[in-house]
C-alpha cells in the first residue's frame, strides 16, 4: 500500500506541477470575497427533510402549474393525459424527422429515451459502449445529432447520428463550442495567440467555414478568458459571442459567419452580469446583477431584453429574473427567479414577451439541471433535481412547459443524459 | 471537542475570513485542478466558493475543521462547473487539442489509470494521498463518514493495481 501510495502521489504531483502556484491567490480571492455582497441566507433544512419525505407526491401533485397563473401563485398540477408510462422499456427505433429530446434511462446503463414534444416516448437509442459516468450526451436541437463529450480534459468528443452511430471525432482546440440551430453544424470558437476565429463546422469532416474577428475589448486584453458563444445560427448566418466576468462590464458581440464581420458590438455596464442570447441570435437577455445574488457594487434596477440587430429594448423585467434561455420562438423567456447557486433550490419562471407576463412558475425545492429548447415552438422540458444529488447524471424529474402556461410532469424518473 | 463559534456575532469579516480559509486557498485550487483540469476553471471554481464560504462563514463552528469545510464547498462547485457546460443542452463542452492525456506519453501508467477512474474515486485519492488529509476530513469533503471514505479510498487504490497489472 505504501508503494501505492507513493506513487499517486507523485502522479497527482506531475499532474500538478503543469500549474505554477498563483501568488496572488490568498490576497485577490480574500479581497474579492469580502467585496461580494451577501446573498440573503435562507434555511432549506426543514425544507430537506420535508422533501425526503414527500418527495414523490411534491414532483407529481405540486410541482408543476398547469395552467397560466399569475406572478406568485403556482397552479394545480395535471397529468399529461397522452403520455404514457415511462423508463419501463426500449421504445424501438425513432422516427426520422420528428424533434425529440433524449432522456437517460435510469434501467438500461446507455440507453436514452426520446420524448416528442407532446410528452410521448417515441423511440430508444443505445451507445454501443456505455459512455464514461464524466461524460454527457448534448444533442443538437431537435435531436437528430449527438456528440459524446469527453470525460475529461485532453479527450476528443465523439460526434454520432440520429442513432447513434460514431461519424467521426472532434480533436481541435476550441475554447467552445456549440450545435448550429440548423441540426447539421456546429460553431466553435478558437483562440490563437492575439485572435479569435468563429467556424462552422461539419461533424465527422474536415469541412469548416473560418474567419479571424477583428475583436477587441479591455476585457479580452486583460487576460482573463471569459469570451464564449452565445448562440450560432447557421440558418441566420449569425452568431453571438459573449464576454461575462464579474465584476468586468459584459459584452457582446453579433458576427455574421459566412464572411466573419462584425454586425454590432455593445458593452454593458457592471451593475449588469451576464448574457445570455436567444438561438437564432436575434434577442439578448442582459441579466442585472441583481439576479445572481451576490455581486458586490450597484444592480441595474431591471433584467432587459435587448434586440441585437438595433440594441432596442423588447422587454424590461424584475431584477431578480436571471434569463436562462428564450423559446425556439422567441416568445418566452425561461428566468430563473432565485439566484442560481449550487446546492440551493432553483425557482422558476416561464414569462411571456414582450409584456412580461409569467406564464408558469416553479417554486418547489429541487435543483435545476438543465433544460431543453423545443428547436421549433415555444416549449421548454425543465430536468429538476434534488439538491443533494451529487452524481455526474442525476435523477431528473422532466416538467414540460408550453407557451399558453400549461405544464405537466413527465411520469418517471430520468437519467440527465 | 467543537470550539465555540470562529466568527463573531455580525457580518463576515475580512481578517475572519483571511485567518480561517486563507491559508486554504491554495488547496482549494488544487483540488479543483485535480477535477477540472483547467487552470481557468478552476480558479473560477474557487474564486465561486470563496463567495459561498464567505456567506456561509457563521455556519463554521469550528476553525479545525475549516479546511474540509472549505474543500467541500469546492468540490461541490466543481461539480457544478460541470453541470453548467450542459445547462442550456443546445450547447457543446469544451472540445480538447489533439494529442490529450490518452496519448501523452510523460504520464505514467498510474497517472493513466487515475484518469480512468471516476471523479470521486480520483478526488478520494487526491485528498488522502496528495493533500493527505485524514479519513475524517476525506468524509468531510465526499459527504460520507469516515469510514465510507476509507471504504472509497480502498476501492479506488484496489482498481488501480488490477488495471496496472494489465497494461
Amino acid at each position: 500500500m505504501d508503494d501505492l501510495r507513493r506513487e499517486i502521489r507523485a502522479a497527482f504531483e506531475k499532474e500538478q506541477s503543469a500549474y505554477p502556484p498563483v501568488s496572488t491567490l490568498r490576497p485577490t480571492l480574500v479581497r474579492a470575497a469580502a467585496e461580494a455582497r451577501p446573498r440573503p441566507q435562507r434555511n432549506f433544512q426543514w425544507l430537506a427533510v420535508a422533501a425526503a419525505i414527500v418527495l414523490a407526491a411534491l414532483v407529481v401533485f405540486g410541482l408543476m402549474s398547469s395552467r397560466p397563473s399569475d406572478r406568485g401563485t403556482v397552479s394545480p398540477p395535471k397529468s399529461n393525459p397522452t403520455a404514457g408510462p415511462t423508463v419501463v422499456a426500449d421504445y424501438g427505433t425513432p422516427p426520422a424527422g420528428v424533434p425529440l429530446f433524449y432522456l437517460g434511462d435510469p434501467n438500461h446503463t446507455g440507453w436514452y429515451i426520446g420524448y416528442n414534444w407532446q410528452g410521448v416516448p417515441q423511440g430508444t437509442i443505445k451507445l454501443s459502449v456505455p459512455a464514461d459516468p464524466n461524460s454527457y450526451l448534448r444533442q443538437s436541437p431537435d435531436g437528430s445529432m449527438f456528440v459524446v463529450t469527453p470525460a475529461a480534459k485532453g479527450g476528443s468528443g465523439q460526434f454520432l447520428d440520429r442513432l447513434l452511430k460514431p461519424v467521426g471525432s472532434a480533436s481541435v482546440y476550441s475554447p467552445l463550442q456549440m450545435w448550429a440551430d440548423d441540426n447539421r453544424h456546429y460553431c466553435t470558437l478558437d483562440e490563437s495567440p492575439g485572435q479569435w476565429a468563429l467556424s462552422l463546422r461539419t461533424p465527422g469532416t474536415t469541412s469548416a467555414t473560418t474567419h479571424v474577428l477583428a475583436i477587441d475589448s479591455e476585457n479580452l486584453r486583460s487576460g482573463i478568458i471569459a469570451i464564449g458563444l452565445g448562440s450560432c445560427s447557421a440558418i441566420n448566418d449569425t452568431a453571438v459571442l459573449i464576454y461575462s466576468y464579474f465584476p468586468r462590464p459584459p459584452e457582446e458581440w453579433v458576427v455574421r459567419i459566412s464572411d466573419g464581420k462584425i454586425m454590432s458590438h455593445r458593452t454593458y455596464d457592471t451593475t449588469y452580469n451576464d448574457l445570455v442570447s436567444s438561438t437564432d441570435g436575434s434577442l439578448i437577455a442582459v441579466n442585472s446583477a441583481k439576479s445572481t445574488g451576490y455581486l458586490a457594487g450597484a444592480t441595474a434596477p431591471n433584467t432587459l431584453v435587448v434586440r441585437t440587430s438595433d440594441g432596442s429594448t423588447v422587454a424590461t423585467l424584475d431584477p431578480t429574473y436571471e434569463v436562462l434561455g428564450f423559446s425556439a420562438d422567441d416568445a418566452v423567456a425561461l428566468v430563473a427567479t432565485s439566484p442560481y447557486a449550487s446546492g440551493v433550490a432553483t425557482h422558476l419562471a416561464a414569462v411571456q414577451l414582450p409584456t412580461g407576463d409569467v406564464m408558469w412558475r416553479y417554486d418547489g425545492n429541487e435543483y435545476l439541471s438543465g433544460f431543453f429548447i423545443e428547436s421549433s415552438g415555444a416549449a421548454f422540458a425543465v430536468m429538476l433535481q434534488e439538491v443533494s444529488d451529487r452524481d455526474p447524471h442525476p435523477t431528473v424529474y422532466v416538467a414540460m412547459v408550453y407557451r399558453d402556461g400549461t405544464s405537466y410532469a413527465l411520469v418517471g424518473k430520468f437519467l440527465h443524459p | 471537542m467543537q470550539q465555540a463559534a470562529v466568527v463573531t456575532a455580525g457580518p463576515a469579516r475580512e481578517a475572519d475570513f483571511d485567518v480561517l480559509i486563507g491559508p486554504h486557498l491554495e488547496a482549494g485550487y488544487r483540488t479543483a485542478l485535480a477535477i477540472l483540469r483547467d487552470p481557468d476553471e478552476a480558479h473560477d471554481a474557487v474564486q465561486e466558493a470563496s463567495f459561498k464560504a464567505w456567506r456561509r462563514m457563521r455556519q463554521l463552528n469550528d476553525a479545525a475543521s475549516a479546511r474540509a469545510w472549505f474543500l467541500a464547498i469546492v468540490a461541490n462547485q466543481c461539480k457544478s462547473t460541470r453541470r453548467d457546460r450542459w445547462w442550456n443542452v443546445v450547447r457543446l463542452p469544451q472540445v480538447e487539442r489533439p494529442g490529450g492525456d490518452e496519448f501523452d506519453s510523460n504520464k505514467t501508467d498510474i497517472g493513466r489509470a487515475l484518469d480512468k477512474l471516476p471523479g470521486e474515486e480520483r478526488l478520494a485519492l487526491f485528498l488522502h494521498f496528495y493533500l493527505d488529509l485524514p479519513l475524517d476530513e476525506v468524509g468531510t469533503v465526499l459527504g460520507l463518514s469516515a469510514a465510507g471514505a476509507k471504504t472509497r479510498v480502498y476501492r479506488a487504490a484496489k482498481k488501480l493495481k488490477p488495471d496496472l497489472e494489465m497494461s
